[in-house]
Formats: structure tokens, sequence, C-alpha cells
């Protein structure tokens, strides 16, 4: 297998994992937060716009590996944004996790629970996941303009 | 030191970095953004270099000295009237043939003129390498290479400023056209001439042939057109325009093959990227994605900060009113200052998270492909993506936003686009939301601050839809804008950018919200015989305005004291708050406005204070952005339909929010 084909192959398990993992997830926490689901698997928080954007973020991993058969640039560009978007998510729900336990530290609320526990969410875990992943597709693209 | 001051023009194509230089040579700190069009105004920035005086003017972008939209004419004007000492025309590097077609407009005016080859960084890339002694070789014109976001070679011009400006004008390398062309041009500079001798009439000429409005407009008060149009004779206009831009691409295009390399073109991230940002289903769920995402933070992020800054300022009120004597003195200060300024710098962390995210988007490029996603929305109701960027800007502040529809050639949409930019939310009502929210929806509150700003574009949008329909009838022209190449994130840059608009929000809190918060207190405390009552009692002028007006507003759940706010509120939307901070020590319990709005007394419940947050999004516009309307329409007419319009929507959907809510059981 040459090193196109590898690098075709890659792309394309990784878009299959990260999208699956992306919609399941976000399914599972849109529909526990109308209440279809009551005790989710995992540490999955009731958020309608949060689960939203987790399944946007899976269509576009998924359209990616449909993309298979187009040329690798076209399938790599819709795994770069995906990650993109999957960081941008992360961090913010990071940093909201962190901002409510300064909170609870203040005093101003209260029941921000444990913040590992809190900082173990599917969005952060993965978006973890996808930093090397961006990072190694970026200096990737990047050695590819200089050469 | 010499008196006289340098008086140099800053022109170039836009989103070359003209401003970033401008800012780098000056110290200004003015605002910048990744997408062409930032810049809709002359600034006029001041340099000494040397012992020499510099005036340095930005000017907003333009593609050619043929101007079409308001901002172009200010450059065109500026550069072709004022005649400055030099020129100073940033170029890009990445764009170069492009460029250099203004490049040689300015060469035909026969100016001073010095280079900036900016991003400078970029020729690393052979596709981007210029040859840079060959160019200025090749154009007769002295060329520096400059890096704005770094401000490298900045000295190195200055430098340069001083010597060119201070040598004899160099008669530049002019384009020979084809031999009709020139016969033509020949033709009309000697009729120019016979007017008006001893001057060059060479670039009136070609402009005059090209059919330049502007200089069609002069001749014509000059009483010339008559004369000049016998001697153009069958001439077909649109075909000489093009044959004009036809020899300067063909001189641009010998300049590039010495200057340039000829490589291959490689597989780019930006391409990459946008293939998937502007992709025709993803676009839009996408640019939903970052718009939230910048609503989370600055809501949920930023609260902590906020809650301490409120915990602050209500021991500090509680300090006033027990400490300070004589009583009318601790009200004030207590009840009046500190309620009304404190309940508006509490503020302060979402406002620094909210204009530091946008800063970010603004720099990165991504907002030129946001307005190109959004086109197909906008072009369906009548308006074109390029109504997009004001709306973004406008969620800073309607101000400049409203300013940057100059960059909008056509008339109408220009209109349309200004009219309904008061609809976007500005982070002057973000404090009202969150006050709100913290209190009344909590664990919610970024999905409701987000369905707010999108209301207010969903409002302005069908707004748009029915002034195109009514009194704006006709079609959007089309939408053409350079998609700029993605940045990574300037932390430089951003946190200048956010301090100042930090500054400028606690500014706006220390003079007109402080005098907004005394008169609210004055306003509170006496009644009309100016005698000392109890604070905010039924004698009080600010109880008996409310009062009077608060029939109307009723219907909406409001009682007096929101009614004085809002009234307020038409002077800066921040005050809405500062006034509920005063105007809510009465009757309420707590130290902070926060425990005083939660208490049962404040009157407020989740659903008037929905209708309240709809209202304040989509009432009136503030008095700074009235004066902007007259400014950018040129009529009161327009301003005055403004208040109506929008005051009149914030009525319906208020109405619709409150009485539809507790018809459905919700009060």
């Amino acid at each position: 297998m040459g090193s196109d084909e590898q690098r075709r192959m890659t792309t394309l398990i990784l878009g299959i994992v990260f999208g699956s993992a992306y919609l399941i997830s976000g399914i599972l926490q849109f529909l526990s937060s109308i209440s279809i689901i009551d005790d989710p698997i995992g540490n999955l928080p009731g958020d309608v716009i949060g689960g939203s954007v987790m399944i946007i973020i899976s269509i576009i991993f998924i359209a990616g590996v449909l993309s298979y058969k187009k040329e690798e640039g076209r399938m790599r560009s819709f795994l770069l944004v995906g990650t993109f978007l999957s960081i941008l998510y992360g961090i913010t729900q990071a940093l909201v996790t962190i901002s409510d336990q300064v909170s609870d530290l203040i005093g101003t609320t209260e029941g921000a629970g444990n913040i590992i526990i809190n900082l173990s969410a599917p969005s952060i875990i993965l978006c973890i996941l996808l930093i090397p992943v961006g990072a190694s597709m970026l200096l990737f693209t990047i050695r590819g303009e200089k050469r | 030191m010499d008196p006289k001051p340098i008086k140099v023009a800053l022109a170039g194509n836009p989103n070359v970095g003209k401003t970033t230089l401008f800012n780098e040579l000056t110290g200004e700190n003015l605002h910048v953004g990744n997408w062409p069009g930032v810049t809709v105004e002359k600034v006029i920035g001041k340099k000494v270099h040397k012992g020499h005086n510099i005036e340095i003017v930005d000017l907003p972008g333009t593609y050619s000295l043929t101007a079409y939209s308001k901002d172009e004419l200010i450059t065109r004007n500026y550069i072709v009237e004022e005649e400055p000492d030099l020129v100073l025309n940033i170029i890009d590097p990445t764009n170069l043939g492009r460029n250099l077609y203004l490049t040689y407009q300015l060469m035909e005016l026969q100016c001073q003129m010095l280079l900036a080859v900016n991003m400078w960084d970029l020729t690393k890339d052979p596709e981007n390498a210029v040859d840079l002694k060959a160019l200025s070789r090749e154009l007769d014109i002295e060329a520096i290479p400059t890096i704005s976001t770094t401000g490298k070679g900045v000295r190195e011009l200055l430098d340069a400023i001083v010597r060119v400006a201070g040598s004899n004008p160099t008669c530049k390398e002019q384009i020979r056209f084809n031999d009709d062309i020139e016969k033509e041009i020949h033709k009309i500079t000697r009729a120019l001439n016979d007017w008006d001798p001893g001057r060059d009439h060479r670039w009136m000429a070609i402009k005059a042939l090209e059919g330049d409005k502007q200089v069609w407009d002069l001749l014509k008060e000059r009483d010339l057109d008559d004369r000049l149009r016998e001697l153009m004779g069958e001439i077909d206009p649109m075909g000489m325009e093009i044959s004009i831009t036809d020899g300067r691409y063909r001189q641009i295009d010998n300049v590039l093959a010495k200057v340039k390399k000829k490589v291959k073109k490689k597989e780019k991230i930006s391409d990459l990227i946008d293939s998937v940002v502007t992709n025709r289903h993803l676009g839009i769920p996408i640019f939903l994605v970052i718009i939230w995402s910048i609503f989370e933070l600055t809501f949920e992020f930023a609260t902590p900060f906020s809650n301490l800054i409120d915990m602050g300022f209500g021991e500090l009120s509680t300090f006033a009113l027990e400490q300070i004597q004589p009583a009318w003195l601790s009200s004030l200060i207590g009840e009046g200052i500190i309620g009304g300024v404190g309940a508006v710098i509490i503020f302060l962390p979402n406002i620094l998270v909210l204009f530091f995210l946008i800063s970010l988007l603004e720099s990165s490029g991504y907002m030129a492909r946001a307005a190109f996603v959004m086109d197909r929305v906008m072009s369906k109701i009548g308006l074109s993506g390029k109504s997009f960027i004001p709306m973004v800007i406008g969620f800073g502040c309607n101000v400049p936003a409203i300013m940057a529809t100059r960059s909008i050639d056509d008339r109408k949409d220009r209109l349309v686009t200004i009219l309904v930019n008061p609809f976007v939310s500005c982070g002057a009502r973000l404090p009202v939301y969150i006050l709100l929210i913290g209190i009344f929806f909590k664990g919610s509150g970024s999905m409701v601050i987000f369905f707010l700003y999108l209301l207010g574009i969903v409002v302005a949008i069908l707004s748009a839809k029915l002034f195109r329909v009514t009194i704006l009838k006709g079609d959007p022209a089309p939408f053409i804008m350079e998609l700029p190449r993605y940045r990574g994130p300037d932390l430089r840059l951003s946190i200048r950018s956010t301090w100042e608009k930090g500054y400028q929000y606690l500014k706006k809190a220390g003079t007109v919200i402080l005098l907004g918060s005394v008169i609210m207190w004055f306003l509170a405390s006496y009644s009309f015989s100016l005698e000392n009552v109890d604070y905010g009692s039924e004698a009080s002028m600010a109880a008996a305005m409310g009062k009077f007006i608060v029939p109307i507003l009723a219907p909406l759940g409001f009682d007096w004291r929101i009614t004085v706010a809002l009234i307020f509120g038409f002077v800066a939307k921040e005050i809405v708050v500062s006034a509920m901070g005063v105007l809510y020590n009465v009757g309420a319990e707590g130290s902070t406005l926060t425990e005083r709005l939660s208490s049962e007394g404040s009157g407020m419940t989740s659903l008037n204070s929905l209708s309240l947050m709809v209202f304040v999004l989509l009432y009136v516009p503030c008095l700074a952005t009235i004066g902007v309307i007259k400014q950018e329409t040129g009529s009161w007419g327009w301003a005055i339909f403004a208040i109506i319009y929008t005051t009149s929507i914030a009525y319906l959907l208020a109405l619709i929010i409150y009485q539809g809510g507790l018809l459905l059981g919700f009060g």
C-alpha cells in the first residue's frame, strides 16, 4: 500500500471513528435534554444546543467519509474543519466547566459537582483526542504547501 | 523641527493591512479586521520622525481610482483633490497583479509615491516570492518590505517617507496605450490645456475616456463636457474603458514577468477549509456553531467574574448608605452612583470576552466566508451578502456597523442595510440580557442569549424583505468579495482591540451612564416641586413620569420602573440597567441588583423579563445610532422612520410574548 493510500485510509478511519462518536454522543445528549432518555450512558449532560452542535460536527466528519471516492484532499478538508469545530466546542465546554467551579468556589452558585467528572464529558475527551489529529493534519498540509 | 507637516496618504487595495500599518506608524489603535471594507472613512494620525512632522492619512481600500462606493470616493477625492505630498501605496505580494492596477493609476496621477510591500513574510512561499529590486526598478518607485502585524520595516518606511517627500517630484514612467487610445488622449489633453494651460491633463483625459462619472461632473461644472463629447465623436465609452484597462494589465503582465517566478500552484489550507465552510449545506450550521460558542463563552465563562464585581459593588453600596452623612449624599452615592454605574460595570467581564472573541473572529478571515455563505439567504430576501458584514459588526456596536455600509455600492441595498441594522443586538444590550437571564433563565443562559441574537437577525432579515417589496423596491446588486487568506489568532492585536473596547465601555460608564444615574436618582428623590420625597415614592418625578406612560407599556408586563428605565435607554442602552439599579433600590430586598430583582417585591417574572429582553433588543436605537443613521442617509426622515418602525416591531413582539405567555399559563 503506498503512502497516499495509507493516508487516505487513515483519514477515512478517523472520519468514521470520530463521526460515529460525535453522532452517538450528540443524539444521546439531545434526547436526554428532552427527557426521552432518563439516564444516558456515560457523562452526558442534557443539552439541546450542545447535542445539536455535536450532531453538526458528526455530519461534517461523515460528509468527509462519504467523499472517500473523490480526491484525498477533499476528505481531509472535512476532517480538518470537523476537528477545528470539535476543538472549539471542547475548549468552550472546558472553560464553562472551570468557570462553574470558580462560581462554586466563590459561593455565587452551588452544586457545580466534581470537576474531574465534569471535565470528562465526551465533548472534552473527544476534543483532547482530536488535538493531535488536527495538529498533524495542519503540519502535513503546511509541509505540502512549502514543498 | 520642520513646522510644515509632510502629508502622507495610505492607499491600497482593501485588506492589504493599511490600517494595521497606520497603527504601527502613528501609535494609534484603530479597528482592524481581516476582510475587505473595514476602513470606511479617512483618519488622520501624526508622527514626528527625525525632526519632521508627518501627517499620515489612512484611507479606505480601493481597487482603482474609479470610485463606485462611498468609501472608494473618499479615497479618490483625497488623493486627487487634496494632493498629498506623498502617496504610500501598500501592496499585497500574494495578489501583486491586481494590486499593481491601482499603483499604475496612481502613477498616471503623477504623484510622489513610495511602495510598501506588506505581508513580506508571505513571500517566503515561492508562489508569492517577489524580486523587490526588480519591482522598484520597473516601476521607478522605491519599495520597502513591511510586515504590519509585527511592525517590521516601519522604521525604514518612515526614513523613506522623509527622504522621498523631501526630494524633487520625478516624472514616473507612464503607460503607453495603443495608438488609437493615445490619439484620443492627446486630443482631449490639448483641449484641456487650452482651458487650463500649464498643467498636465493626461490623467483627466484618460479618466474622461473611461467615462469616469466624477470627471464628467467636473467637466460639466466647467462647461467643457459638450466640447469634449464633440471631440470624442463616435467613441464607444464601454469599449474604450475595456481597452484602457487592457492596456494597463498588459503593462502589469510585463512587470510581473520580471519580478515573479512562475511556480506550480499547490493545495492551500485556505482552499481546503473553504471547500467545507462555504459548502452549500454545511456553511450556515458551521456559522451557527461558531456564533453559539462565542455566546456560550460570553455568558457562562465571564459570569463568576461579573458576580465577584457585583458582590463588591453591593458591599460598597451598603457601606456608603451606612457610613456617609448627610442622608441625601449617602443616597446619591449609594443608591444613585454606585447602584447605577455599578450595575453597568459588573458586566465588564462579559463585554471583554465578547469583544475578544469577535476580534479573533475578525482577524481570522472567517467573516468574509460568513458573508459569502449568508449571501444565498440574503439574496433571497433582497439583500446582498455584503450587507451581512455590517450585521456582524453590529454585534459590537451599531454605529460603526452602519458606517460600514459605505462599502455597499447600490444605494437601495445600503439604505435597507442601514435601516435594519439596529435590530442586530449590540454589546450595550448585553448587560440587560445577562442581568435578567442570570436571574430568570439559569441553566439555559447562553441558549437564550443565542436565540435573542438570532431573533434580532431574523427580524432584520424579514424587515429587509418587507422594505424590498414596499418602499425600497428592487433587486440586490451582485455580491463580489475577495476571500482573504486565513490567519492564526493575533493575540497582541486582539488584546489591544479588547482593551480599547473595555476602556470605551468604562469611559461610557464614567460619563453618560454616571450622568444618567445621577439624573435618575434626582428624579426618584424629588417631586416636581423640588421637595425631597421618600426615595422612589409615588410623589417622585420618576414615579409620576413612569405612571403617566405605563398604561402604554403595561400590556407588555412592564411596571413604572421599567418604563422609566426604557425611556432613558434611548440615550444609551446600558442606561436601562443602570436605571434599574437605581430604581430597584425601592421596595426590593438585597444588597445587589440581582438579589433585588429576584425578590418578590420587584414584580419581575420570567415572562415579563423575556418580554423586556425582546423589547430592549428591538426598540428604538440609541441616540448615537440615530445620529449616524441621519448622517449616512442624509435625511432626518429615515432616522425618524427607524425610530418609529423599530419601536413598533418591538412593541408588537413583546406584546405577543407577554400576552401569549399569559394565555398559555406562564404568568
